[in-house]
Order: structure tokens, then C-alpha cells, then sequence
């Protein structure tokens, strides 16, 4: 078996070439049928090859973690707990929510991973890559999963590192979801621009373990609002003060008329005896005369005409309201647009 | 008049309407002055009348029938029944003026005769809004020519009538109250015949 290791190794050696030609994913394949042959000392080789194989050939992530769990397992049958102590390590820093599959491996394996997870302190976060939420109205959920129970710190930061908004402090078991409005400790909207979303995860004695930030971008979707309509202008209201004019034009027709029958005889029989009865008659067109300069005098309220105007500005003032209260509508209804980046660890390996 | 009447009460409000066609009944009180040398009558009494106006685009006709009778007011004269009639037709010139012209016609009759007086006039008639529906109107008219049976003969004539016009409001009855005066010179002013009255008119169409 050692002859073997030592000539799949030396084979690989030789032909440097042709390794590196291999995909993460062949050398994943190449490894997980050597440990089903426990033959672990090539399956080691082969999956460290595999997780080491960078760029467009590197395994993706669900891979990686494959690899991770039979590298695991690979080093514990091979009698070096330290080595795969440090690959579940990185298995859990991978994915903290991760468990062996106790079909494939047996409770060896399991338990030696179990032992390493419960010690690791390691928080993944998941937040939707784009999303928009109603200020005052939605939250912005972000779902947090831990390795095993410890104390984080959840918080909103500048791009510059400078803490805007605390969002959580306490215990994460399995799964926590922290629900965040949009605003800073102030109550004030991030309007557009850079933040990151930093997950702390502590020991017992409140020390930083392992910092994870999330970094997103922020835009402030204000519906626009409708333009107050203008109030009624001059020219369509109608005066509500009667002028000089009417007044002075019922007076003068009536006096007038008046006049003419008054002096109708002097003028058409003059000489005549004329009846006083004509006078009866000037009197009372001049004094309908006087009854319109009366009713039409300067500055008397025309109430048909203030009745038409406040009709008119009611129609507009109810049509104001309306815009008020649909621009109120509107300026409620403003929306915070979220797009995340991936989440990036930083790394404090006071552990 | 009962014609006339059932006439008023068949003709449907719309046609009134339609045609600017105005009816009214009119009752005048009038005062008939005669100065013959130094001879001088009054007469007084009640004429009443219908009378009738049209109007077709610019075009407008007026028609006037009164009878009555008048009796002096003091001294010799005879009591006398006045027949009138008038068709007067003309054209609107602007809104609120026009101008007429057509035959104008007097009978006084007594047991001593009948006096005739043809006139045939020109008439200039304004209109005006005082308030509402009340319009001022002055009419004046000068006699072109005359046709009369008495011993002097014509020298011509003027009269005039002003007053006002009443329209109720939201329908189509209306009244009339007017002092009117003519005055007829004859034989060279030794014979002055002169008419005035007062009339009041209720009237049906719309203005």
C-alpha cells in the first residue's frame, strides 16, 4: 500500500505537467475513489491537489467542501488528528452549517468533525444579493447560521469601518435572524452610498473571534410627487363688488326716461296744457332708476358672483387636498434599494 | 277681441317665442285738446286696445287698435267715441333703436260726424336697460303726410311716448307704462289739435 502511495506520488511528481492539467473536480473524483479504496495516503494527495488547483480549474464551493470532509476523514484514518483538525477547521469556517453525511463516514469520522465544530466559533451570513424595503414599513432580514452556540455582534458600518447602527448583540444557536429598517442610530435613512454589514463572532470572555462583513450599496428610491395645482388666476373669477358702471347706467336710463316724459310736452306740444298725470309716470321711471343705482351701487356684493368664486376655489382647493395627501402617500412610500456584495471574512485568529 | 283672445290662447308659447311675436292688451287714459282760434275743448276719457308687434330678423311691425270715448271736461263740446288704429313696419337699426313708418289713423264720432285724421309717420324708437328686466324707451314721430276731413288744412304734425317696459322675470308676461303726446297743426297754427294719455299695457312674449 505505502509502495503505491509512493509511486501514484512519484507518478505525479514526474509528469508536473499533466497534474496540473487535472481540474480541481478530476482530482476530487481521483480522491474520493482512492479513500473508497482506502488507499489514503494517494486520496490525500489527490485531495489536497484538488483544493490547491486555483483560477477557472479551483473547485466551487459545495466541491470544496467535499473534498474538506474526505481530506477530514482521510487524515483521521491515517492517524493524523492534528491534520484533520485543521481541515474541518476549514470545513466549518466554510460552511458552519455543514454536517458529515454519517452514511458515508463512520462515527470516527463524525465525531472527530462534531468535537471541531462545537470549539470553532464561525458565522455565515445570508442576505438577498438585491432587494428593496419600504422605510418605516419593511425590515431587511438578514438570516445568520453559526457552527454552535456563541455570542455575536451584528452591526451596520461605514465602508471606512465607522459603526453606524448596533443591530444585535447577544447568543446564536443554530440560526438567528436579525431584522434591520434601513436607518442608522440616528433614524436616519443610509441614503446612497457604501456600508458593510459586520458579524463579530466572540468567545466566552467577549474577545473578537472572527470578524465576517458583508459589504452593500445603498440607494434611496423616492417616488416623485405631483406639482400643487396652481390656483385659479385672476381673469377666471368674476368681480364680487359690483363697479361704478351698472350702477350709474341704470341711473342715467331712468333719469333719463324720466326726463323725456317730463319734458315730452315742452318739447312735442309746446304751449300745451299738459296733465300732471306724465309726472306719475317720470316718477316711476326714475324711480326704477334709482332702485337699480340702489341694488348696483359701488362695492355692493355681487353674491352670484362670490357664490361662483368660492365654487371655483373650492374646486381647486379640493383638488390641492388631493395632491397634499397623495404626495403624503407618496414621500411614505419611500424605498431603500439593498445590493450585496459576497461575504468577506476578516480574519482574527485569537481563537 | 274675442277673436283676438282665442286667437292668444291657441297660439302656443313657442311660436311667440320663435317669431318675437308680442301681444298686449292696453287701456289708456287720454285728454283730446282742441284749439280752433279762440275756441278751446278738452275731452277726456278711457281708450281700450290690443295691440301687436313682431319681429323677424331686423324687421319689425307694430299694430295697434283702441277704442273708446271721451267727454269734455267742462263747456259746449259733444261727448265723441275715439276709434284708433296704427300699422307701423321698420327695421332695427342697431340693438335698442330702430326707425318705422306707416299709416296712423283717428276717428272722433259724434252726432255732428265723423272726424277722420289720416297720418302717415315716421317714427325713431330707443330702447334701454334701467335694471333687470325694466327697459326705458322714448318713441318720437313726425307726420310726412295727413289726410284729414276738417275745413283747415294740414301743416303737420310730431308726437312722442316714453316710458317703461317691465318683463317679469322667467316669464313671458310683460307691462307697459307710458305718457304719450301728439299735437297736430293745422291752417297755417290757428287750429291745434293735441292728444296725450297715459297708457298701461299687459302684454304676453317674450322680449
Amino acid at each position: 500500500m505505502v509502495l503505491l502511495a509512493v509511486a501514484a506520488a512519484a507518478a505525479a511528481t514526474a509528469s508536473p505537467r499533466k497534474a496540473a492539467a487535472q481540474s480541481g473536480t478530476e482530482l476530487l473524483t481521483q480522491g474520493i475513489r482512492a479513500y473508497q479504496n482506502l488507499d489514503y495516503d494517494v486520496a490525500a494527495g489527490f485531495l489536497r491537489r484538488s483544493l490547491a488547483v486555483a483560477a477557472s480549474q479551483a473547485l466551487a464551493d459545495t466541491a470544496r467542501v467535499r473534498a474538506l470532509s474526505y481530506l477530514g476523514a482521510t487524515e483521521v484514518f491515517r492517524g493524523r488528528r492534528d491534520s484533520a483538525a485543521t481541515v474541518f477547521r476549514r470545513l466549518v469556517l466554510l460552511d458552519p452549517r455543514y454536517r458529515l453525511n454519517q452514511l458515508i463516514f463512520p462515527p470516527e469520522v463524525s465525531n472527530a468533525y462534531e468535537a471541531i465544530r462545537r470549539i470553532t466559533k464561525a458565522v455565515v451570513v445570508a442576505v438577498p444579493a438585491d432587494t428593496e424595503i419600504q422605510l418605516g414599513g419593511e425590515l431587511y432580514l438578514v438570516r445568520l447560521y453559526a457552527s454552535s452556540f456563541h455570542d455575536i455582534v451584528v452591526a451596520v458600518t461605514r465602508d471606512d469601518g465607522r459603526l453606524l447602527r448596533q443591530l444585535y448583540t447577544g447568543p446564536i444557536g443554530d440560526s438567528l435572524v436579525v431584522r434591520w429598517d434601513g436607518l442608522d442610530s440616528a433614524g436616519t435613512a443610509l441614503a446612497a452610498g457604501r456600508f458593510r454589514l459586520l458579524v463579530s463572532s466572540l468567545d466566552a470572555r467577549g474577545r473578537v473571534l472572527r470578524q465576517l462583513q458583508s459589504p452593500f450599496e445603498t440607494r434611496l428610491l423616492v417616488p416623485d410627487t405631483l406639482p400643487h395645482p396652481p390656483p385659479p388666476p385672476d381673469s377666471s373669477l368674476l368681480p364680487e363688488r359690483g363697479s361704478g358702471g351698472p350702477a350709474l347706467r341704470s341711473l342715467g336710463a331712468g333719469l333719463g326716461a324720466g326726463a323725456i316724459v317730463a319734458f315730452l310736452p315742452s318739447v312735442m306740444a309746446s304751449g300745451s296744457d299738459a296733465s300732471g298725470a306724465r309726472f306719475v309716470v317720470a316718477g316711476a321711471v326714475s324711480l326704477t332708476g334709482l332702485y337699480g343705482f340702489l341694488t348696483q351701487r359701488p362695492g355692493r356684493p355681487i353674491a352670484a358672483n362670490v357664490v361662483a368664486n368660492r365654487a371655483l376655489r373650492d374646486v381647486w382647493e379640493r383638488r390641492r387636498n388631493d395632491v397634499l395627501q397623495e404626495n403624503a402617500a407618496r414621500r411614505r412610500n419611500v424605498r431603500l434599494r439593498v445590493r450585496t456584495g459576497p461575504a468577506i471574512p476578516v480574519e482574527s485568529e485569537n481563537q | 277681441m274675442r277673436a283676438v283672445a282665442s286667437l292668444l290662447l291657441l297660439t302656443p308659447a313657442a311660436a311667440f317665442a320663435q317669431s318675437g311675436l308680442q301681444v298686449a292688451g292696453t287701456s289708456a287714459v287720454v285728454r283730446v285738446r282742441s284749439t280752433i282760434g279762440p275756441t278751446r275743448e278738452v275731452l277726456s276719457g278711457a281708450v281700450f286696445g290690443v295691440e301687436g308687434h313682431a319681429a323677424v330678423w331686423r324687421l319689425v311691425l307694430n299694430v295697434g287698435y283702441g277704442q273708446g270715448s271721451v267727454k269734455p271736461d267742462s263747456g259746449a263740446p259733444a261727448p265723441r267715441d275715439v276709434i284708433e288704429g296704427r300699422l307701423l313696419v321698420g327695421i332695427r337699426l342697431v340693438r335698442g333703436l330702430s326707425i318705422k313708418a306707416g299709416p296712423h289713423i283717428r276717428a272722433y264720432i259724434s252726432d255732428w260726424g265723423t272726424q277722420r285724421w289720416l297720418f302717415w309717420e315716421a317714427r325713431l324708437r330707443g330702447e334701454r336697460t334701467i335694471v333687470g328686466g325694466v327697459r326705458g324707451y322714448a318713441e318720437v314721430w313726425r307726420v310726412l303726410s295727413a289726410d284729414v276731413n276738417v275745413l283747415e288744412p294740414f301743416d303737420g304734425g310730431q308726437g312722442g311716448e316714453a316710458g317703461m317696459l317691465v318683463a317679469l322675470p322667467r316669464s313671458p308676461f310683460w307691462g307697459r307704462l307710458a305718457y304719450g303726446i301728439e299735437r297736430a297743426k293745422l291752417g297755417g297754427g290757428s287750429r291745434l289739435e293735441t292728444v296725450e294719455g297715459v297708457t298701461l299695457a299687459i302684454g304676453y312674449g317674450w322680449h
